[in-house]
């Protein structure tokens, strides 16, 4: 159909200019970002709109130097540790609850899925103090527990609904053939479920790599904080030293819009599967 | 395809868990390496000041040191110390952890309440320090003091007593640190400018640089702890010494003086005079300090502790002492500052040990090297010379022998709830969302609050 | 099958989920409501029964309206741009005539929320710098020289401020969703919908909002909840200030816990964000059926 009003083509126009005007919003502060990541400090305060006369490649050295890259291998091990963690076990509950029977199952599935009502926000200090008695205040132990278990829930229901469309039959004959549970869940059961648990693993993912209050709280040591925490530290410890601060934020944001641009079609199938903000 | 990526992504994901393996191994290993375990020899004067060094027993002890000094070249220092201390007691393990500032007073606050809590520990005085005295978090240090005297008697007199409580010692002074008014020596020159001594004369200066278009006091109050500093001054001035120190005792606390509404009409003055660096509430306060090091602002409020930054940035900087107004009441002869040192944790299984490596900390070598390596004024007496301070902070010492004693910190030296009113007010009072008269209202019953809570 | 029924493997799998879940999301939870009844201090073994002491001094602090209105703010404005507006730009990007630009304005407005929320705070602290930040800068190099919004430090803007940041970082992501759900509308209803002279604005009332309604009351609430969890983006940008303006139940507790030594009333912040937050993904569950068999 054409449009047979004036006005459409000029709405059009509008909707038109609207995104490029957000596009533009988004943009230019990336691009404003990357390129004071390469100037001179007061170039950075006395001309932010500038191009640096020399570009200060030598920033990115120093933010790896003050470490920037003992937190990108801080972060990279807290998430991948409780991506795993998350995902494995969240997938073998969900594989009880949507196979197997027993009493009370109603119950631990609700018990599971509670956990979604209980935000990490009214835990900090609480979890907190636990973690200190545990000892397990100040490790990565303790960041990826704390950030498997708020995971759990919402990773359990999403695979539970999943696996109950799945068809039983193939489950069934490897029974029959003498397979125990653990292999047809690893070989089976697993497999099939591979896009389920790429969603869950990218909800977990996203979380992790992001998360900056338990991070604040629960990590002490300079040595084991992950980037969103330690970039803040380095603000600090840098006194008035931009540019390099910049280039450790550059760091951090063009490695996850690197993989996202990568891995784009899966990372929106996943969203998708959750449907949840993260 | 679409199967290559996802096994991309499954292959990248395994290595970097192979690699996360490694990198977490890689980090325990350099962690040893850093505490010095490998017995490094370091350039440090290798006296022994550690005398009775008789730990025949094979007994191992790990001794957690936790400080605040995160910047490259100077949380070495410590380290340091720690090697020469594991060098000459080989049984003894220094294990050392450091979070930069703001963060460091929320987190010791925390770690002391854990079971693996530091065995030393920095801590500035005053309230802050007390309120660990209270919970009985600290150990009192008196008899180590009493048995040995010399060691007492090495100290600059009023750096001991912030530490003090009931008669009692609980901390170990290693820095003195004061505020002062820093200028820039050759703008001073340039417009002709004579450092101020009357509080009349100090806004006649102010006023010339703000009409020359220069920024004449660089004061960045995002955090407010930063015109916090300035008011911890002005209330040194403006409200009589005993009112004072019964106000900042939260038992006792009333802050009815008139003198703490004049004190904030004066930083209201200076700011709506239009001589703090413009928009001061949004300011970062080292983006608003840069302004200073590359000449576009005339004068900073800077602590001593600081002062190697403006040989760093090429600044040729004086100082002086912000003069008060004529009809002050409080005591003008005191300087904005206090002793920092460390604690010694009341849990540690090995007072003794970690009292030596105080004493080590505090020996005279190392008291100056604190003074090169960390540009601090030492706690000790008579290790300053003309060769290893700078000429600043020279004066600086000068200025803290001659006066009467320390206004300490108002953020550290008030109960911490009192605190949290006063100080994030100064924004508002800067602002003029809030009056003067409000604030110290608003502060008045707080304080008031904090009575009943105590007493109860 | 037997191994459907067998105890062990049912005790042995849900074993993890079941007592992390006990450990370190129920038994805190539990923990939190106690001690937000005692008055106690991070650094000492002491406690002191208070009953509800800690709650009042909440209730009749006089920043709780500010902090309350934050985040019932940070709220309004998250539904809509995340909800509706992100809605209407998905709608829009459906249309014929955006379609080939679709999958351009589709990633770069995506883009924000891959990044951490930290790091976008410190960037944009830049950019609303008043004296050297790329806003007022902007502003000055257009012509409005006499205007100098402090943006951050100003006690009434901060706030907007940083909902703004808030919303520039996730209302692509939110469009996103929206297009993926849009996508799977039955093409038929937009073609009969054409067919019976209906303009594009009208397809977008009649099929795709009644389409979308009840996913969009579902993100509404959950967008509702992440607001009065709003914790990163305050703390990295403002810290709470200019005064107390920006702070949210989030920084509060953090505040009472971590430099105010008051354990106690944070833990009673602890608990009076679960209640809200407990009550909506309540309502959030009854909408959305989850958990239904």
């Amino acid at each position: 159909m054409k449009s047979k009003h004036w006005w459409g083509s000029a709405g059009k126009i509008l909707i038109f200019l609207f995104f490029c005007v957000f596009a533009i919003v988004i943009i230019l502060p990336m691009i404003w970002m990357i390129i004071s990541s390469m100037k001179t400090n007061t170039e950075f305060l006395k001309d932010p709109w500038g191009l640096p006369s020399i570009w200060h490649w030598d920033n990115y050295a120093y933010a790896f130097k003050y470490g920037v890259g003992k937190y990108f291998m801080n972060s990279v091990i807290v998430t991948v540790v409780s991506v795993f963690v998350t995902v494995f076990f969240s997938a073998l509950a969900a594989y009880v609850v949507s196979r197997f029977q027993f009493k009370g199952k109603n119950l631990v599935f609700l018990f599971i899925i509670g956990g979604m009502m209980i935000s990490p926000e009214a835990n900090l200090v609480s979890l907190f103090k636990l973690l200190q008695t545990l000892h397990l205040y100040d490790t990565h132990a303790g960041l990826i527990i704390s950030y498997s278990v708020f995971q759990l829930s919402f990773t359990v229901l999403l695979m539970r609904s999943y696996m109950l469309s799945m068809s039983q039959e193939v489950e069934e004959s490897a029974f029959m053939d003498g397979c125990t549970s653990f292999k047809v869940f690893l070989y089976i059961v697993v497999p099939i479920c591979r896009p389920v648990l790429a969603s869950g693993a990218l909800f977990a993912t996203m979380h992790a790599w992001n998360e900056f209050m338990f991070a604040t709280v629960f990590i002490e040591s300079d040595d084991l904080r992950t980037i969103p925490t330690g970039l803040v530290t380095l603000q600090a410890a840098l006194k008035t030293d931009y540019p390099v601060l910049i280039s450790g934020l550059v760091i951090s944001a063009g490695v996850v819009i690197i993989a996202f641009l990568i891995f784009q079609k899966q990372f929106i199938r996943g969203l998708a599967q959750g449907s949840v903000k993260g | 395809m679409k199967k290559a990526k996802s096994y991309l992504l499954a292959v990248m994901l395994m290595a970097s868990a192979v690699l996360a393996g490694c990198g977490g191994n890689a980090d325990n290993d350099s962690s040893a390496g850093d505490s010095g375990q490998d017995g490094q020899e370091t350039e440090a004067p290798a006296e022994d000041s550690g005398s009775e060094t008789e730990d025949s027993s094979d007994e191992q002890i790990t001794l957690k040191l936790f400080h605040n000094w995160i910047n490259v070249d100077e949380a070495p220092y410590f380290e340091d110390i720690a090697a020469e201390f594991e060098a000459s007691h080989p049984n003894v393990k220094i294990e050392i952890e450091n979070v930069g500032d703001p963060d460091y007073k929320s987190k010791l606050k925390v770690m002391l309440g854990a079971e693996d809590a530091p065995d030393i520990f920095f801590s500035w005085s005053g309230e802050y320090a007390q309120k660990f005295v209270r919970a009985g978090s600290v150990l009192d240090l008196t008899q180590y003091y009493d048995e040995d005297s010399q060691w007492k008697d090495s100290f600059i007199p009023a750096s001991l007593s912030p530490f003090e409580s009931d008669g009692k010692i609980y901390g170990v002074p290693v820095r003195v640190d004061c505020k002062m008014m820093v200028y820039n020596k050759e703008l001073f020159e340039q417009y002709n400018v004579e450092v101020p001594t009357t509080w009349d004369e100090f806004l006649e200066v102010c006023q010339t640089f703000k009409d020359a278009g220069l920024i004449p006091l660089a004061l960045g109050n995002q955090e407010p702890w930063a015109a916090c500093h300035y008011i911890s001054t002005f209330n040194g001035m403006m409200v009589p010494e005993d009112v004072r120190a019964a106000d900042y005792n939260y038992k006792t606390g009333e802050f009815t003086d008139p003198g703490y509404v004049e004190a904030l009409n004066m930083l209201k003055t200076l700011n709506d005079s239009g001589y703090f660096t413009p928009n001061t509430n949004a300011m970062d306060f080292d983006m608003a300090r840069n302004d200073f090091f590359i000449g576009e602002a005339a004068m900073t409020y800077m602590q001593a502790i600081e002062f190697g930054r403006c040989e760093e940035n090429g600044v040729d900087a004086g100082v002086f002492m912000i003069p008060a107004p004529d009809d002050a009441k409080g005591n003008t002869n005191l300087i904005t500052g206090s002793p920092d040192g460390f604690m010694i944790s009341s849990k540690c299984e090995h007072p003794e040990v970690a009292v030596e490596f105080l004493k080590l900390m505090t020996s005279k070598p190392w008291q100056e090297k604190m003074i090169t390596q960390l540009s601090s004024p030492a706690a000790v007496e008579g290790v300053h010379n003309e060769e290893n301070s700078s000429e600043v902070t020279l004066l600086a010492v000068e200025q803290m022998d001659k006066a009467d004693g320390f206004v300490n910190w108002l953020d550290s030296d008030v109960h911490s709830q009192v605190a949290d009113v006063y100080v994030p007010g100064l924004q508002e009072v800067i602002a003029g969302s809030v009056t003067p008269e409000e604030l110290m209202e608003e502060v008045h019953t707080t304080a008031e609050q904090i009575h009943t809570l105590e007493e109860e | 099958m037997k191994v459907y029924k067998n105890k062990k493997i049912i005790i042995l799998y849900l074993a993890p989920v079941v007592i992390g879940l006990a450990v370190f999301v129920y038994y805190p939870l539990i923990r939190s409501a106690i001690d937000s009844l005692f008055q106690w201090v991070s650094f000492s073994t002491e406690r002191k029964w208070v009953g509800f002491d800690n709650y009042i001094q909440i209730f009749t602090d006089k920043d709780f309206f500010t902090i309350l209105k934050n985040n019932v703010l940070y709220a309004l404005f998250s539904v809509l741009c995340q909800v509706l507006l992100a809605m209407v730009l998905a709608a829009c990007l459906e249309e014929l005539f955006m379609r080939k630009f679709q999958k351009f304005f589709r990633t770069v407005l995506f883009l924000p929320s891959l990044i951490s929320m930290s790091v976008l705070g410190i960037l944009w602290k830049c950019i609303f710098n008043p004296n050297s930040g790329l806003l007022n800068t902007f502003i000055h190099a257009i012509g409005f020289e006499n205007v100098t919004p402090t943006w951050l430090g100003d006690a009434n803007i901060a706030i907007f401020c940083c909902i703004f940041v808030s919303q520039w970082q996730y209302t692509g992501y939110c469009m996103l969703l929206d297009l993926v759900g849009i996508q799977k509308i039955p093409r038929e209803l937009y073609e009969v919908a054409e067919i019976d002279g209906a303009g594009a604005v009208k397809r977008f009332f009649y099929v795709t909002l009644p389409m979308g309604k009840e996913s969009m009351l579902v993100t509404s609430i959950i967008t509702v909840i992440g607001s009065f969890k709003i914790f990163t983006e305050i703390q990295v940008m403002t810290g709470g200030g200019p005064g107390r303006a920006t702070e949210v139940l989030a920084t509060a507790m953090y505040r009472s816990a971590f430099t105010n030594d008051e354990m106690g009333v944070a833990s009673a912040y602890a608990m009076i964000i679960f209640v809200i937050t407990l009550i909506l993904s309540l309502i959030q569950m009854k909408v959305s059926h989850t958990g239904e068999e």
